[in-house]
């Protein structure tokens, strides 16, 4: 059955949705655009190095590297949560972040979070619309309706009231994503999503992804598994502190070969080797 | 307990006794719940340093006040002295941490210790004073809902009630912030400000109680009874929400505990209220489906 669903996501993964007519200013410019991005907390040690690409609307990326190559800190630091060299280096829309907060959604790793907050699972869902939401304003009816369709978009209907520290870890996974999709982005990074996940979870997380892309929403997402990658992927950035090639999946990968020539061990471990988590 | 107590504590007492449970409820009620978000951010130990370092504060208000003739034991003095010097405790932890070597539970370690070694000095200089009027602060330490004056009631509850005010308006803030500042920061939220308003929050709350819970265990008000709540399941606003009715019991029951038997410190009476209301929970949670390893 996962290769089924695999072999559709591949066959779905070399199309790319035309663009509509009606596109406002915004979209005429890439999702994202980076020219000769840098980040990290000093000068001398930067895990990112003049990091170049376009990632085009609705297109599908993974981010793939050997552990410790920058992949997690490149993505927040796209974000401004860690230091960047230049940070006009990086574009959203062909607008600085701030402009734009709104088309971008992000999921950090699981394992960084603290899952014994004491929250249900629709709880978690809602934050993703507290951008939206603004200061001052609370989390309404429709807000929650909203919150329990994106749940149900996940396979999660049934654990809205559940307290986050009873899930799974591919259950947890799947809130993250829920919460992301509440956020209506046009662009979403995603940090590892595919990691530790069950089989179930992992071919959720995909047909979400590539509902989302079939909507014209642009999707960058570390992964680290090369067994995978193909099979979810249409494009792929291989990147270890510098972007090593860019373009669709198969040809970017053949690359490997190329880069393990240079000692590059691709097939990692996520970013973040362990998962503390109890329950995952 | 609270129950056979309370209609005992209203027929011993007045109308001003009842007013001042009723501000230590509010208190109870407020420091319950924001101690959700002070666990959930990892500050507790925060809560402590400034309980321990408003004493420094509370004694410059009091020297103050004999010095500007408007008398030592002026509640808006002391509470401004006391919130002073708890939030230059509170942000100087950050500051000190950073120092190398030193790491977070050193700078706590430092700063309460100095600052409250500061209050002690400042306190017996306090006490040294010919007017007479610092008896009240002299069950600053652990409490004491007796020593306290109507207008000294009227500070805490007003303090109370700008704490619950910021509470209930940056509620879901404070949520997000706890359980995944990146996403928060990646929704635009002010991250940076919102955590200054939390600490904001803390100290405020810590001031609010302070002479009925006393310096030295306003803490156990914050933290055990969020501790205590988060036994049970549900939302966050739930587990606020029993939080404060947890702290709301301890105040309560700190409060006629203390009037019923003499010379028992209210702070500490609230400590033991609270502290049994947790090991109670502790029930809850060794239910398989619950359980503590869980």
């Amino acid at each position: 059955m996962m290769d089924a669903t695999r072999g559709a996501l591949e066959g779905s993964a070399g199309t790319r949705p035309a663009k509509s007519a009606t596109e406002s200013p915004t979209r005429l410019h890439a999702p994202l655009e980076l020219r000769n991005f840098s980040a990290g907390y000093s000068a001398s040690e930067l895990p990112v190095v003049d990091a170049s690409f376009v990632l085009e609307r609705g297109s599908m990326t993974a981010l793939v590297g050997p552990n410790g190559a920058g992949k997690s800190t490149m993505l927040k630091g796209i974000l401004g949560l860690t230091p960047v060299h230049d940070p006009s280096a990086a574009r959203f829309f062909g607008e600085p972040l701030e402009r734009v907060r709104g088309k971008v959604a992000y999921l950090p790793q699981r394992s960084e979070l603290d899952w014994s907050f004491p929250a249900s699972a629709l709880d978690i869902v809602a934050m993703g619309l507290y951008g939206r939401l603004g200061l001052f304003r609370r989390v309404g009816r429709a807000a929650r309706a909203e919150a329990r369709e994106a749940l149900a978009l996940v396979g999660l209907a049934h654990a809205q009231d559940k307290p986050i520290g009873e899930l799974s870890g591919g259950q947890r996974q799947r809130v993250l994503v829920a919460r992301a999709l509440v956020q209506r982005a046009e662009l979403v990074l995603l940090d590892e999503p595919f990691a530790n996940v069950d089989e179930v979870t992992e071919q959720t997380i995909a047909r979400v992804l590539q509902e989302l892309r079939a909507q014209g929403t642009t999707i960058l997402a570390v992964h680290h598994d090369l067994g995978t990658v193909r099979s979810i992927f249409a494009d792929a950035i291989l990147f270890n502190t510098r972007v090593l090639a860019h373009g669709p999946v198969r040809a970017t990968l053949a690359d490997a070969s190329v880069a393990r020539a240079y000692g590059l061990a691709l097939n990692t471990a996520p970013d973040t080797a362990h998962d503390a988590e109890r329950n995952s | 307990m609270t129950q056979n107590l309370l209609p005992l504590v209203l027929a011993e007492i007045g109308r001003n006794t009842l007013v001042a449970l009723l501000g230590c409820a509010l208190f109870g009620a407020v420091a319950g719940a924001v101690g959700t978000f002070v666990l959930a951010r990892r500050q507790a130990l925060i809560a402590d340093v400034a309980g321990h370092a408003s004493l420094p504060g509370v004694c410059i208000g009091f020297l103050l006040g004999e010095a500007l003739g408007v008398g030592g034991r002026t509640p808006w003095l002391l509470v401004l002295g006391a919130s002073c010097s708890a939030l230059l405790a509170s942000v100087s932890v950050p500051a000190l941490a950073r120092l190398r070597g030193v790491g977070p539970d050193g700078a706590i370690a430092v700063s309460l210790s100095f600052f409250f070694g500061l209050g002690t000095v400042l306190l017996s200089s306090v006490q040294s004073h010919d007017s007479g009027a610092q008896g009240g602060l002299r069950s600053l330490l652990f409490g004491s809902v007796a020593g306290t004056t109507s207008a000294d009631i009227v500070a805490l509850t007003a303090l109370a009630c700008v704490a619950l005010l910021v509470l209930v308006t940056f509620f879901k803030e404070f949520a997000a912030l706890a359980f995944d500042e990146s996403h928060a920061r990646s929704v635009g939220l002010p991250v940076r400000r919102l955590d200054l308003l939390l600490l904001f929050l803390l100290v405020v709350t810590v001031v609010s109680g302070m002479q009925v819970a006393g310096i030295v265990l306003v803490v156990a008000l914050i933290v055990t009874p969020a501790a205590a709540a988060r036994a049970f399941r549900g939302s966050i606003a739930r587990i606020v929400s029993i939080g404060a009715l947890f702290g709301v019991l301890s105040a309560i029951a700190g409060v006629a505990l203390s009037l019923r038997f003499e010379h028992f410190p209210t702070g500490s009476a609230m400590t033991l209220a609270a502290t049994a209301i947790l090991f109670a929970t502790l029930l809850l949670r060794i239910r398989p489906t619950r359980g503590v390893v869980t």
